[in-house]
């Protein structure tokens, strides 16, 4: 399921949710400090949302879960599970402008947050001062 | 009853589909909102001083806000809990939808640190907000119980606001030194520090730290709020960085940034204007401030060249068409008078300039980057 990606951070993800990946592509992304940074926080991202699901709090659209099935009669269940997948195979086949974008898997949503190594705070010094002037970008006048 | 199964099946095969290719919604970033959460530093005089980060555009995200040994120095971190936090929060996010208007974000917010360790139980809740433009919603509040000679600080608040997005516009050939490249050497942290002087002398400071491709990246920071007489204003910032090599192997850097001012008698989209300057990759320990002048600082003068302004500086070589490359040290102008010119704007009964309305409030923006390895 990671092909295709266009994001090489992607297949970290695919990973992550517990997808196959290809082996090659997967440790070129690891290669990367930003891939290795990227796998930990898509990992902890996960890991919060997996324990906010289980104290109750989360999101209005949480992380999917994996569900388990109850026991049921089988033959109902197979014969439903059919129908329903010959329908959509139907539905999909004869609908005419379903495109491959739709497919793309999600955007990576992880914050790839910059952290230097000086603190932020105070302010550092500055050592040369530019000065810049504005200009409108319309017709409200200019500087 | 198959039948029925399988026309249920077509029914949603169908809503699916038409789901997929409905107007963009939460998963398409079309508007050019953010969502920032802040962690602003409240001073005994009036100055505050605020580290913020921005949320993804679509989807999960997750970023620990916090600061160390005292609430002064607060700092920000991803999905990572940070070893050394001794006061802040982890906020986890959700972007439910967005328009033009606003956006729709689920936070899930606790206390995890507090007077200089890791507590368990602290304040939290999970919100659903819709954020607006100019919306500043306050979360939780972390009072300073100890001030101290070099913290003084009231308290370290979490807040979550609304912020524009950088509007990447190619960089004009104009401002472009002949000969160079486009692209960058290595990935580059860059931080910035927005820097707001009040009338009185109090600062408002707001800092970010955003990851620069070898191409470039952009920043953007929430509004600033700018009381005056004449009603309330928003001063917002955003800007993007374009990186070029010289013919000589040295790497400069296209900083080009736009100012949106919205607010009371302003037109409803605002009043909007930019500048652009050219300076070389400084180093780590460099701290270039690009003070604005004009409109915010005072009134502009006449002159310059490049798109929507130039940097009246010194030294450095001469950008092909006439664009202002700084590349030296600059002397500070002298001060200007809010009445030398500037952007007028119409209000009420009589256009104003941009610079009188902002009644002697001044912005500047400290730029340091560093080298990802």
């Amino acid at each position: 399921m990671e092909s295709g990606f266009e994001n090489p951070l992607e297949v970290i993800d695919a990973f992550v949710d517990g997808e196959r990946v290809d082996v090659v592509r997967f440790k070129a992304a690891l290669a990367e400090s930003e891939g290795r940074d990227y796998l930990v926080d898509a990992w902890m991202l996960r890991e919060a949302a997996r324990s906010d699901a289980a104290s109750g709090m989360g999101f209005a659209a949480p992380l999917p879960v994996a569900r388990r099935v109850h026991s049921r009669p089988w033959i109902l269940v197979t014969a439903v599970a059919s129908a329903i997948i010959a329908g959509f195979a139907v539905g999909r086949g004869t609908y005419p402008i379903a495109t491959s974008a739709s497919a793309n898997p999600p955007v990576p949503t992880v914050v790839v947050v910059a952290t230097p190594a000086v603190a932020a705070f105070p302010v550092p010094a500055a050592t040369r001062v530019i000065q810049l002037e504005f200009r409108s970008d319309g017709s409200s006048g200019g500087d | 009853m198959w039948s029925s199964v399988l026309v249920a099946a077509l029914i949603l095969q169908t809503a699916a589909v038409e789901l997929r290719q409905a107007p963009p919604a939460a998963a398409a970033p079309t508007a050019d909102w953010l969502v920032v959460v802040a962690t602003p530093v409240y001073q005994p005089d009036g100055g505050v001083t605020t580290e913020t980060t921005s949320l993804p555009m679509a989807g999960a995200g997750l970023v620990h806000m916090f600061a160390r040994r005292s609430v002064c120095a607060p700092a920000t971190t991803g999905a990572a809990e940070p070893a050394d936090a001794g006061f802040g929060w982890r906020v986890a996010s959700q972007i439910i939808s967005r328009s033009e208007r606003d956006v729709v974000v689920s936070l899930d917010w606790r206390r995890l640190w507090d007077g200089g360790r890791k507590v368990s139980g602290g304040p939290g809740g999970t919100v659903q907000l819709t954020l607006h433009p100019g919306d500043r919603i306050p979360l939780d509040l972390i009072t300073n119980a100890s001030p101290r000679a070099d913290c003084r600080a009231v308290a370290l608040g979490l807040e979550v606001r609304l912020g524009r997005a950088a509007v990447v516009s190619p960089t004009p050939a104009s401002m472009i030194p002949i000969g160079a490249t486009p692209g960058g050497a290595k990935k580059l942290d860059a931080e910035f520090w927005l820097i707001h002087t009040l009338p009185s002398g109090a600062e408002q400071v707001m800092h970010q730290a955003v990851r620069v491709p070898l191409a470039g990246g952009t920043f953007g920071f929430a509004p600033m709020s700018v009381e005056t007489t004449r009603g309330s204003v928003n001063v917002q910032l955003t800007g993007s960085l374009d990186r070029y090599r010289a013919p000589s192997g040295g790497e400069f850097l296209v900083m080009s940034m736009t100012r949106l001012v919205t607010g009371d008698g302003l037109p409803p989209a605002g009043v909007s204007s930019s500048t652009g300057s050219v300076i070389p990759l400084p180093l780590p320990t460099e701290v270039p401030i690009f003070e604005i002048t004009g409109p915010v600082g005072g009134g502009a003068r006449g002159g310059g060249g490049g798109r929507g302004g130039a940097a009246r500086v010194s030294g450095g070589a001469v950008a092909a068409g006439g664009g202002a490359v700084a590349g030296g040290v600059v002397a500070r102008a002298p001060q200007q008078t809010p009445a030398a010119g500037g952007q007028v704007v119409a209000r009420g009964g009589g256009a104003v300039p941009v610079a009188v309305l902002l009644e002697g409030h001044q912005f500047a923006l400290k730029l340091r980057v560093t080298q990802v390895n």
